[in-house]
């Protein structure tokens, strides 16, 4: 066998290796994460790219494009080539809360992109620190009408669900809530550990060591029901008041993908995420692994964006 | 109590010793001082690519190897910052100030030196903090916060302003500045962007490495274009001996590597207060208590040995939060966390009780990695020295094409390569005045953490400015500004008082 056959043998064996045919694999799949390495949902998308390259045999790379809380990287999901092999891996805050959030944004969340699957979905939570002891919201609601200023809410971010679920709990229940913005979650969660604040609002994932070692206390989660984590832990809803809504992190094309192209990129998405490796390595970092279809995806994503934005415009939050 | 933390740290050595494990910590420094020398890779972005690669592996040798690139990559990362003003690594930045005037006056190899013996010292310090006062440290950290941070970022500043050699006014002036481009970008408290002129790329601010690069990097480089002195050859031929510091050098260093390494002890300890400050701020201390600062900026051995040895002993002392509360001090930490978490290894104040193999046994290869990366580097710097005899054609343009790859690769951002164009522009413009980079880095630094702390604890407090005098430590960190502000003012007031005196004995 001369050269130039055996190499167009092993083209051959790679290609047809490939998930969907020789087309498929030829192609790098590239996963745009518009936030910096190592934070929040970049770990899953490289536990996914990996999943791909390993169990279906496409290449798959991940990239960071940090910048403006995500704005820089959604913007370079939107301007790249639309032939599904650059993906937007992104927190549902760009696609949901941002229209309302930002008065102007170098992108339409709803024209400019093609959902393809939600892949991970998450619930938030609202703790006590050592200041209140509170263990109930209606300890909490108690113990804020006889300290109306001491309601301190560290939040890791203005303008993001752990600042709106706190505002609202306050408004609904009729006590002062002043969220004091920290940068990211860690921080936050050290103030009310410290008594710097009285309560701490973040992704339920990052408070859960912290509940469990009884250095916080958490008072509700925000899900529809129960985290799956924390059986014991009441949601706001279960607590009497009508405040739910989950994070989910979700994949987006560029809004000119072909529709086939969509269909086969969410057969092999979804079938990476519903593997029991992914659910495994999902439930490990309390995340819930979901893969919907792109029309769902498109559904939670307009019943989100009109859910928050009367609660982003009542905060006074809106346009800035 | 200190007994059985000998105990467990004897089984941490028998966990860290194991073949597999001794490896991967081995392979865990290697890469990180590879990515500390080399611009153009940033540590967070080495550790996630390599992230996936842990999945396979065991918890305790995932948690060596990322850890050794994290400590690994420090060794490296003074080198380009010294022997060629480039500074990729932003706690190595405020090393350049004097690395690069010992390089100039063929000390190069000296200053590298003295960097490993700042490096071991910071490090044995920052693990052995670690070893026996980890559960209590981290409850100081509680102590620390918005009004204590904010006090102390203050006295930081003050210290800091004098910096500069020649003109006070000038360096204060430049501080001032520095503060003022800290004001780019996105507001915490409110969420408003400042400055950004409508640029997204904008609005997380200026990339400190961007500023560090373009103010040291390519000012250097434009002042040398046409006006190369001709290349010091006289350590060309470089024996061992020649790079050990002297005894004199040594002993010059002693103390500023103690105060270098209890400055970053220090900062480890307050949340969000990395090795960049530490480094900073160990460098304005080590000014403030000099005997003769002037020397500071023209190639003084504690100017090189303080920051250096305060970064080591930060980075270290960086893991104390993040292994016993379970709350990473910053995004390399927090990427530390998720591979913890990711292997079932739940951090939080439980770690070290559930998974004493992980705790005792990352303490125990911090030692043999400290160990490991010495003798890689001791040998090495020759080497590296031997790098100026590369003809200027040749090392200054790679020099400014690693300069470029290296803000690059800190966000994936073209926009900040043109950022460090600017201001390369600018500093070229500030040399040429005579305006001093250092006190306008250290604004830089230290400035927005002032003002989010101001605004954070005034928040919290309801605006009450009382807050900083109530609470003892802030009120302790502002005592020693105003006893600066005090001494400098009876300071002038005696030296003007001076010859005044010595008129009128004269006149007698």
């Amino acid at each position: 066998m001369d050269r130039r056959h055996f190499m167009a043998g092993v083209a051959t064996a790679a290609a047809g290796g490939g998930f969907g045919g020789p087309a498929f694999a030829a192609d790098l799949l590239k996963f745009i994460y518009p936030y910096a390495p190592g934070s929040g949902g970049d770990i899953l998308v490289r536990v996914l790219a990996d999943d791909l390259q390993k169990k279906l045999g496409l290449s798959a790379i991940v990239e960071n494009k940090p910048g403006a809380d995500g704005r820089i990287g959604v913007r370079e999901v939107k301007h790249a080539t639309a032939d599904g092999n650059t993906l937007l891996f992104t927190p549902f805050g760009t696609m949901v809360l941002f229209p309302t959030v930002f008065k102007s944004l170098p992108y339409d969340a709803f024209k400019d992109f093609a959902p393809v699957t939600q892949a991970l979905s998450f619930d938030f939570g609202l703790a006590a620190g050592p200041v209140s002891g509170a263990k109930t919201l209606a300890e909490l609601t108690e113990w804020l009408k006889k300290n109306p200023d001491k309601g301190n809410v560290g939040v890791p971010g203005l303008g993001a669900l752990p600042h709106l679920l706190p505002v609202k709990y306050g408004a609904d229940a009729g006590v002062k809530i002043h969220a004091v913005a920290y940068k990211g979650t860690a921080p936050a969660l050290t103030a009310a550990m410290s008594g710097e604040t009285a309560l701490v609002c973040a992704p339920l994932a990052d408070l859960i060591a912290q509940h469990k070692a009884g250095a916080i206390h958490l008072l509700a989660t925000s899900g529809k029901t129960r985290s799956p984590y924390l059986p014991d832990v009441p949601t706001f809803v279960d607590q009497g008041f009508k405040i739910e809504g989950s994070g989910w992190y979700g994949i987006f094309a560029p809004a000119a993908t072909p529709k086939d192209k969509i269909a086969k990129l969410n057969k092999a998405l979804t079938e990476a995420i519903h593997s029991d490796s992914f659910q495994e390595r999902a439930k490990s970092v309390y995340l819930r692994a979901t893969g919907t279809t792109p029309e769902e995806l498109g559904a939670i994503q307009k019943a989100d964006y009109e859910r928050w934005k009367p609660v982003i415009e009542a905060a006074g939050l809106a346009g800035k | 109590m200190i007994w059985s933390s000998f105990v467990d740290l004897a089984h941490g050595f028998e966990v860290a010793l194991q073949p597999h494990n001794l490896l991967y910590c081995f392979i865990g420094v290697l890469i990180g001082n590879l990515v500390g020398v080399l611009p153009g890779m940033g540590v967070l972005s080495a550790v996630s690519i390599l992230l996936p690669l842990t999945f396979g592996m065991k918890p305790v040798a995932a948690i060596l190897m990322i850890s050794g690139i994290f400590y690994g990559a420090q060794y490296g990362g003074a080198i380009c910052s010294i022997l060629l003003n480039l500074p990729s690594h932003p706690p190595h930045a405020v090393t350049c100030l004097d690395g690069y005037p010992l390089t100039q006056q063929g000390k190069g190899g000296v200053a590298l030196g003295v960097t490993m013996m700042g490096a071991v010292f910071g490090a044995a310090f920052g693990i052995l903090q670690m070893m026996f006062l980890a559960p209590y440290i981290a409850k100081i950290a509680f102590s620390f916060q918005a009004a204590e941070i904010c006090s102390l970022m203050l006295l930081g500043l003050l210290a800091g302003s004098t910096l500069a050699k020649g003109s006070p006014l000038k360096g204060v002036a430049m501080t001032a500045f520095g503060m003022l481009l800290g004001l780019v970008g996105t507001d915490t408290a409110t969420s408003v962007e400042r400055y950004t002129f409508g640029h997204y790329e904008l609005a997380d601010g200026i990339e400190l490495v961007a500023l560090a690069l373009g103010l040291f990097g390519i000012a250097e480089f434009l002042r040398s274009v046409n006006n190369v002195a001709p290349v010091n050859t006289a350590y060309t031929k470089l024996k061992f001996r020649d790079m050990r510091p002297s005894k004199a050098e040594a002993k010059e260093a002693a103390l500023p590597i103690l105060r270098g390494t209890l400055v970053g002890s220090l900062c480890s300890l307050i949340p969000g207060t990395g090795p960049v400050i530490a480094s900073f701020i160990a460098y304005a201390t080590e000014k403030k208590v000099s005997k003769n600062p002037e020397k500071f900026g023209t190639g003084a051995i504690a100017g090189v040995a303080a920051p250096e040895a305060s970064t080591h002993s930060s980075i270290q002392g960086d893991f104390i939060p993040t292994m016993s509360l379970g709350i990473p001090g910053d995004a390399a930490m927090a990427l530390l966390l998720g591979a913890l978490i990711i292997h079932n290894i739940t951090p939080g104040p439980r770690l070290i009780v559930e998974h004493p193999d992980v705790f005792w046994g990352l303490v125990a290869s911090f030692w043999i990695g400290n160990l490991i990366l010495v003798f890689l580097n001791v040998p090495m710097i020759g080497v590296w020295v031997r790098l100026l005899t590369v003809p200027y054609r040749y090392l200054y343009p790679s020099a400014l094409f690693f300069i470029c790859i290296g803000v690059f690769a800190t966000r994936n951002s073209l926009f900040d390569v043109g950022v460090t164009l600017v201001i390369g522009l600018f500093g070229y413009l500030l040399l040429l005045l005579r305006f001093e980079p250092a006190p306008m880095l250290l604004g830089f630094v230290l400035g927005p953490r002032f003002e989010e702390n101001f605004r954070r604890a005034l928040n919290i407090a309801h605006g009450d400015l009382g807050t900083f005098v109530e609470r003892p430590i802030s009120a302790f960190f502002l005592a020693i500004c105003a006893a600066l502000i005090g001494l400098q003012i009876y300071a002038r007031i005696k030296k003007a008082r001076a010859p005044v005196q010595l008129a009128s004995t004269a006149f007698d």
